[in-house]
């Protein structure tokens, strides 16, 4: 087989078994691996009503079909399980090079079923694993953990980890790998707390087969050329993610003090250049990647000087700054770190914070439910004091630590209002009120509230075509375009191909899908066109989506929340405006061949993706829905 | 030819350009000194550039390069000087002065003129390399790529100028305009 090794590691945690399982080459020609591959086996192994922290759910690590390779930016797996933060289909990526090291040990995923009777983590060595005693990591963060195992086990291991956050079932808690690269979406890493599972090792030497090597690296040579004389890649690389910032907010969509408004006065204290200019000591890159987005940071200043890490990035500097009403970039990016040893995702964090802020400052939590704790919009240091607590849920941290949703539901008041999340997923620093498509996108995508699903904002805010698609142009982000919603539909599908197949989704914004598609045929030597390409990521997008129908999902919960529905943004280049949802939705599920009432895929789409399994679960047997 | 940096290459610039203000119809032809002048006005005058392009520093050069089959005999090298949001300076200027701007972005005659006219978008010819930053250096790249907001604000008031394109002018207007480019290559290196 090339690309992958074929195996599959499946660990039943309960019985403490062991076992090794082909994986059929139809399934990865379908799925190409990572995010897809691991959906499928969650569709087929975890039904309706599975409880996400109980020993019935599944965690699943897949790299992808590129992982490993010397293509550009091909470092990325994927873990998918049924969220605890969400209750529906849940994946998140991360880079590093945990990733290259799982599949050199020989397999190219591992399935977790079942809870440990106590805590356990999993140690892979050239095709052989076992499952050892964590006592000695449990209750450490991620710094700690690695190290101790490392210590243990050897330095050439790599280690995937989760802190006291996963322990402590924290609903939007992290699994780190490479000590700062976060699966931060979704809850993941209380999934893998609830099943007493603390970390993973691997080691491995196992080489990649490819089907023509000469053309493979010609191929992936001309890429990484391409990249280099990117300008994306050039601003990233400077930048980091952060470069950004500026844009969202020039455009008047920078979520500001929990999205009250979509533009922050204090914008150069917390943008790419201030980053640069204070914390950054050099820019970092995952395996194979020219870009290096990544930022290696020290900070120098203030109480928190002498503190080192990555990061923080856009999402993390945009949550727990404006949306925070916070300027201190050394509080923001220690707020970083902290929330990458405990094993935190940023977003949902810094967001739980805001919408925290929010409450507390109309009223809606009281200082009772706080104990004292005043917990106001641009105190940098109570974001530091709330993300410790979050994490061992202490006091009033025990609250944020359910994630905006769920506080909302506790507080009451009003509040939902302002919960800015959907589906339970809070939403990534970009007011969709200041380009309306975003708003579609946040409204579809699989996981909830999701930014990365289709990254629509790259061509509304920060005006960055996807060359991946044929026509990727947002000719007014303050209208909404119905016919627009065929970009959200196309990235959609064409970024669960990257997800899957272990790619970086930037490789999108940089490359075309004819030229993306070489790569896979020269790896694999599969027929593999643009048509393919389509409709593999088509096949995913459908299949997640049935995973989240059969979890009795509906139209309905394709929305936004109201402050974006119907509360205008009050200043900024998008004063006045809100989210009409409807319209795009409509010719949304038009293009997607779902239909217009339900949401569900209709049975002939499904049957036209070779998903046609699927039609019994979601059409009761009917041919039509 | 009048030396380029002189103040009577500056005098007599600045009376061509009066003179030709006076006598050129409006929309003026894309690229003329009137034209240009008039693209600097509006870029002086708008509070969405300042605002996105704050913290710009560096001059940008924009290069024509010539496309007769499209009107455009010989490259036309433009010059701005733009700061903070403000442009203190929009002229086409001599190659060999073109060459010392900080940022020199090079595309064929027809690619600018279908920008111009919003038929293709200039984040995207950047991100392809039909538009090219020349030569290529990865710091000035970083720049530009946190600048995109700026590069397309500075499209699009180059469209809200209004231009009669040298490709679409009547045969007389063609003669005449080839010839006023050759004159102003002639005094004044352009």
């Amino acid at each position: 087989m090339y690309g992958l090794n074929g195996k599959l590691l499946r660990i039943n945690l309960t019985e403490n078994a062991i076992s090794e399982e082909d994986i059929p080459e139809q399934l990865l020609k379908e799925y190409l691996g990572g995010r897809g591959l691991a959906s499928r086996y969650l569709y087929d192994e975890v039904g309706p009503g599975v409880d996400p922290l109980g020993p019935d759910n599944r965690l699943i690590f897949f790299t992808g079909l590129v992982t490993g390779t010397v293509s550009p930016s091909a470092s990325r797996y994927s873990v998918v399980a049924k969220s605890p933060l969400t209750g529906i289909w849940a994946q998140s990526s991360s880079g590093g090079r945990w990733g290259v090291d799982l599949k050199a040990s020989g397999f190219d995923g591992i399935l977790f079923e079942g809870k440990a009777e106590k805590p356990v983590y999993l140690q892979i060595d050239e095709g052989e694993a076992k499952l050892l005693d964590a006592g000695d990591v449990w209750g450490k963060n991620v710094t700690d953990t690695s190290a101790i195992i490392k210590k243990a086990a050897g330095e050439k291991y790599n280690v995937a980890c989760i802190g006291i956050a996963g322990e402590n079932l924290v609903r939007y808690a992290a699994i780190m790998n490479d000590l700062h690269r976060a699966v931060g979406r979704c809850g993941l890493g209380a999934v893998m707390g609830s099943k007493n599972l603390k970390a993973v090792a691997v080691r491995g030497k196992q080489k990649i087969k490819i089907a023509h090597p000469e053309e493979f690296k010609e191929t992936a040579k001309m890429q990484l050329e391409l990249l280099n004389e990117s300008i994306l890649g050039a601003g990233l690389q400077g930048y980091g993610t952060n470069l950004v910032l500026d844009m969202v907010n020039n455009c008047g969509g920078l979520p500001t003090r929990n999205w009250q408004t979509g533009v922050f006065d204090r914008v150069d204290d917390v943008n790419g250049t201030a980053l640069t200019d204070t914390v950054l000591e050099e820019a970092v890159g995952c395996f194979a990647c020219p870009i290096k987005c990544g930022r290696k940071t020290k900070i120098k200043n203030g109480q928190y000087a002498g503190k080192e890490g990555e990061g923080p990035e856009y999402e993390t500097v945009g949550t727990f700054g404006p949306m925070c009403g916070v300027s201190d970039i050394e509080a923001i990016t220690m707020a970083g770190y902290l929330c990458n040893d405990y094993g935190l995702d940023t977003i949902s964090c810094g967001s739980s914070i805001a919408f925290a802020m929010e409450c507390f400052e109309k009223g809606v939590l009281t200082p009772q439910k706080t104990g004292g704790l005043p917990i106001e919009f641009g105190d940098a240091e109570i974001i530091i004091n709330l993300v410790h607590k979050i994490a061992r849920r202490e006091g009033v941290g025990n609250l944020l630590a359910e994630g905006t949703r769920v506080m909302a539901a506790d507080l009451g008041g009003g509040s939902e209002r302002y919960a800015m999340n959907v589906k339970g997923l809070e939403l990534a620093c970009y007011d969709s009120r200041a380009a309306k498509i975003t708003g579609l996108a946040f409204a579809t995508a699989n996981r909830g509230g999701d930014h990365i699903t289709a990254y629509v904002q790259g061509p509304t805010f920060l005006a960055s075509p996807f060359l991946v698609i044929d026509d990727s142009e947002i000719r007014d982000p303050l209208e909404e375009n119905p016919k627009e919603a065929l970009i959200v539909k196309e990235l959609e599908d064409a970024l669960a191909v990257f997800d899957s197949a272990g790619s970086c989704k930037f490789m999108g914004m940089a490359l075309d899908a004819r030229e993306w598609c070489e790569i896979i045929r020269t790896l694999t030597g599969w027929k593999f066109d643009v048509e393919e390409f389509r409709k593999v990521g088509e096949r995913i997008y459908n299949l997640e989506r049935a995973f989240n129908v059969r979890e009795g999902l509906t139209r309905e919960d394709d929305t936004l929340p109201k402050r974006l529905l119907e509360d205008p943004l009050p200043e900024g280049p998008a004063q006045g405006h809100v989210n009409n949802i409807e319209p795009l939705l409509d010719q949304y599920y038009e293009f997607r061949d779902w239909d217009g009432t339900t949401g569900k895929p209709t049975a002939e789409k499904l049957k036209s993706l070779d998903l046609g399994f699927l039609v019994r679960d979601l059409c009761g047997g009917q041919q039509g829905v | 030819m009048y030396t380029y940096g002189t103040e009577e290459y500056a005098s007599n610039y600045s009376n061509l350009l009066s003179a030709r203000q006076k006598t050129e119809t409006e929309p003026y032809i894309f690229l003329t000194p009137e034209w240009c002048a008039e693209f600097e006005k509006k870029i002086q005058g708008d509070e969405r550039y300042r605002q996105v392009a704050r913290t710009w520093e560096g001059s940008v050069v924009l290069v024509f390069l010539a496309e007769p089959a499209a009107g455009l005999e010989r490259d036309v090298w433009m010059f701005l000087d733009l700061w903070h949001g403000e442009c203190s300076f929009l002229q086409p200027v001599p190659e060999e002065e073109g060459k010392k701007g900080e940022f020199v972005l090079q595309a064929s005659y027809k690619r600018w003129e279908k920008i111009v006219k919003g038929e293709l978008n200039v984040v995207k010819e950047l991100a392809t390399r039909q538009l090219k930053l020349t030569p290529f250096d990865l710091k000035k790249a970083v720049k530009l790529a946190a600048a995109s907001q700026a590069a397309i604000r500075l499209v699009e008031l180059a469209g809200l100028v209004g231009a009669r394109y040298p490709g679409d002018l009547p045969e007389k207007d063609s003669e005449s305009f080839r010839a006023f480019m050759n004159q102003l290559n002639t005094d004044f290196g352009i």
